[in-house]
């Protein structure tokens, strides 16, 4: 009778405990409880957007996010299995990692969390995966890959860990390329997996936009190729290049020496991510005289024929001496910009003065950025007329107290090619969503027209004979085609003058000379022995021009009885 | 005395069910039922609805890792390089060897290039000095 007592009041103590439980529960503070109930099993996931591509202007990817894994271990399980050795020399070796270094991080039996790659490819992770190591799992992760390594990698730029652009076209259209996060709220179960039908908003991600450049993968890989080559060979400190669409302004390749890989941009001297061709400043040497002779050509001030004393190389002006590379005596002003005399084209700019000068230079961009889709272009020097100095006017002309950019320079000689007008270069070819739909497109932009198209035909005429022999372009010479450019190779500003051994060598030209399609700057930095312009940067544009056309399918000049013109190619041996 | 015996089979006065509250039991039965049978439907599908949206997620991420080998084999290096490896040296032809049967640069060219900048000029923006 007491035991069946006894069981009873257990009985009713538990069944009252649980009912005051109850009460508690549904009278007492519910918020709170509810609150908390419901936090444990709100599953709120931030759906990442996927950065937009960037493609060159055939649709190659240049630039993509990846799906990736970070390899991480439970050191604490894999001591406990006593596999420290195995799993230490498998990940090591599968992941390139030094293996002290595993073994070391490995050798934590108190922790249970350690990464020990991140960003591993799913190549990889699966080959991990496979061998079913114990304590070894993957973290979901994203990284932003760039197929062709260190090409382009000037044009393209990186984005950083944080999916950030850094450089670049990342940089630029960082905004459009980064896109919208999506979100997805939930309830979990109690294995934290989320229940499907508890899913109370799901928004999906806006990827961002795909960027379409204008470049052309194989005529990159022709520059860069060529500019590789004369690094080597001139040992120089530096080389760039830039293709750009006469008529248009379509930047077709850029590449600058020395280069890095994006994918590995953290390793990246900060000298190797500086895009030259829009972001080193130099004095340009014998190429700027191409504006100033177009300049008193236009304004009428001297004709081809006129002919001006050179003065056997050496002339005092103000006082200071201006010297020429080879003397001359008396030259046309045809033949001064064939034999790039500095004294003739010093006189040639006295014909302008100081204010037609300015205004010259100024029309044809100097001393502002072109506006090109990337960043960090440099507006170069062209100091007001009211703080030249009296020689000025003698030193501007051929290169020297004035500072440009590759970009500017090409920009320039576009203008002469196409014309007289100053096209906007552009490197975007168009934008596109998600959806499929061209959120911006390229159209050809015309910034101005310094020049008249009878001035700019003679100019391009006179360029011609740059690279005729007794010019001193003939090594930009490409078979079949007729090259119009200049050489230029200008003394390296130093502290107090210009230096004796370190130089600024470029060509720059386009071709066909009748119907110029594409023009090309090839600049070498501190090109050793060689230095001069026609002798180091001619024969890399030659290279370019030569592959770009074939290329390209850029037909050459044909002359009147409709046979093209052919010329024997030095280099090739052939027609 | 006889014990009267109560017949059970003339008993019509014993409780009965009544037919609307077992109609109105019956269908609460099925709807609960059928209730049950839907949410374990909507639990399955849901099931293969996630299963699917894991499955899709997984098939673009190769997708991803495919289109990247294959644009990192389309690189003009990597191709040269298979090229040679496997004897074939291709280069483009020489303007000597190429025969052009539709280019002409004639006059009616240069009047179409013409009619091209004088297009060009009339963009809003441009500055002629002529």
């Amino acid at each position: 009778m007491g035991r069946m007592v006894l069981v009873v009041l257990v009985l009713v103590t538990a069944w009252v405990g649980l009912g005051a439980r109850l009460l508690v529960l549904h009278l007492g503070p519910k918020e709170r409880l509810r609150a908390r109930v419901e936090q444990i099993r709100t599953d709120v996931q931030e759906k990442p957007a996927g950065r937009g591509r960037i493609y060159d202007c055939h649709g190659n990817i240049l630039a993509l996010d990846m799906a990736v894994k970070n390899v991480c271990v439970d050191p604490g399980v894999i001591n406990s299995n006593g596999h420290v050795k195995a799993v230490g020399m498998h990940l090591a070796r599968l992941l390139q990692l030094d293996p002290a270094m595993v073994f070391t991080r490995l050798n934590r039996p108190n922790r249970r969390y350690e990464c020990l790659k991140k960003f591993v490819q799913e190549d990889t992770a699966d080959q991990i995966k496979r061998m079913q190591l114990k304590g070894v799992f993957f973290e979901d992760a994203s990284a932003r890959y760039y197929p062709k390594g260190s090409m382009f990698c000037h044009v393209i730029g990186f984005a950083n860990m944080e999916h950030v652009g850094s450089a670049g076209i990342e940089q630029r259209f960082d905004s459009y390329l980064r896109g919208h996060s999506g979100l997805r709220i939930s309830e979990k179960d109690g294995k934290s997996r989320e229940v499907y039908r508890r899913r109370s908003l799901d928004i999906e991600p806006q990827p961002g936009v795909d960027v379409y450049l204008t470049v052309d993968q194989n005529l990159q890989y022709i520059v860069e190729k060529a500019l590789d080559g004369a690094l080597e060979k001139h040992r120089a400190k530096g080389a760039w290049a830039i293709v750009e669409r006469v008529k248009t302004g379509e930047i077709l390749a850029m590449a600058s020496r020395p280069a890095y890989d994006p994918n590995l941009y953290r390793t990246a001297q900060p000298d190797r991510i500086l895009n030259r061709p829009i972001g080193y400043v130099y004095e340009p040497g014998s190429i700027f005289k191409v504006a100033v002779i177009a300049a008193a050509l236009n304004e009428g001030t001297v004709e081809p024929e006129d002919v001006y004393d050179c003065e056997n190389g050496l002339w005092s002006f103000r006082g200071r001496p201006l010297r020429d590379y080879h003397p001359y005596g008396r030259l046309s002003v045809a033949d001064i910009l064939k034999k790039s005399s500095n004294i003739g084209a010093a006189k040639v700019a006295l014909t302008l003065g100081e204010r037609r000068l300015e205004k010259y230079l100024r029309d044809f961009g100097i001393g502002r950025i072109t506006g090109i889709e990337l960043p960090g272009e440099e507006v170069g020097i062209l100091h007001n007329r009211s703080k030249w100095s009296a020689i000025s006017i003698s030193r501007i002309p051929i290169g020297q107290g004035v500072s440009v950019t590759s970009i500017q320079m090409l920009n320039m000689l576009c203008a002469v090619a196409n014309n007289g007008f100053l096209m906007k270069p552009t490197i975007i070819q168009r934008m596109v969503d998600a959806q499929g739909r061209t959120v911006m497109e390229f159209t050809p932009e015309v910034v101005s027209r310094p020049i008249r198209e009878d001035t700019a035909r003679l100019m391009q005429k006179l360029l011609s004979r740059v690279t005729e022999e007794g010019g001193t372009g003939t090594k930009a010479r490409v078979a079949g085609y007729t090259v119009a450019g200049k050489t230029g190779t200008a003394q390296k500003a130093i502290a107090g003058g210009y230096s004796d051994s370190a130089n600024v060598a470029s060509f720059m030209g386009f071709l066909p000379a009748e119907n110029p399609e594409l023009a090309i700057i090839v600049t070498v930095d501190e090109p050793q022995p060689l230095h001069t312009g026609g002798l180091v940067s001619a024969p890399v544009f030659r290279e370019i021009a030569g592959q770009a056309v074939r290329y390209l399918d850029i037909p050459p000049a044909v002359s009147e009885t409709g046979v093209a013109k052919l010329e024997k190619d030095p280099s090739s041996g052939g027609l | 005395m006889a014990r009267h015996k109560k017949n059970r089979k003339k008993d019509s006065d014993g409780f009965i069910f009544p037919a609307p509250f077992a109609a109105i039991l019956g269908a609460v039965a099925v709807i609960s039922l059928g209730y049950l049978w839907l949410c374990g439907r909507c639990d399955s599908l849901g099931k293969q609805i996630k299963g699917l949206e894991e499955k899709k997620v997984e098939i673009h991420k190769r997708v991803i890792n495919e289109e990247y080998k294959w644009s990192n084999m389309k690189s003009p290096g990597n191709i040269l390089a298979m090229l040679h490896h496997n004897n074939l040296p291709m280069d483009y032809p020489e303007e000597s060897r190429v025969v052009r049967l539709r280019y002409r640069y004639s006059e009616s060219a240069s009047m179409r290039a013409s009619a091209e900048r004088r297009e060009y000029v009339q963009r809003a923006g441009t500055v002629v000095n002529d």
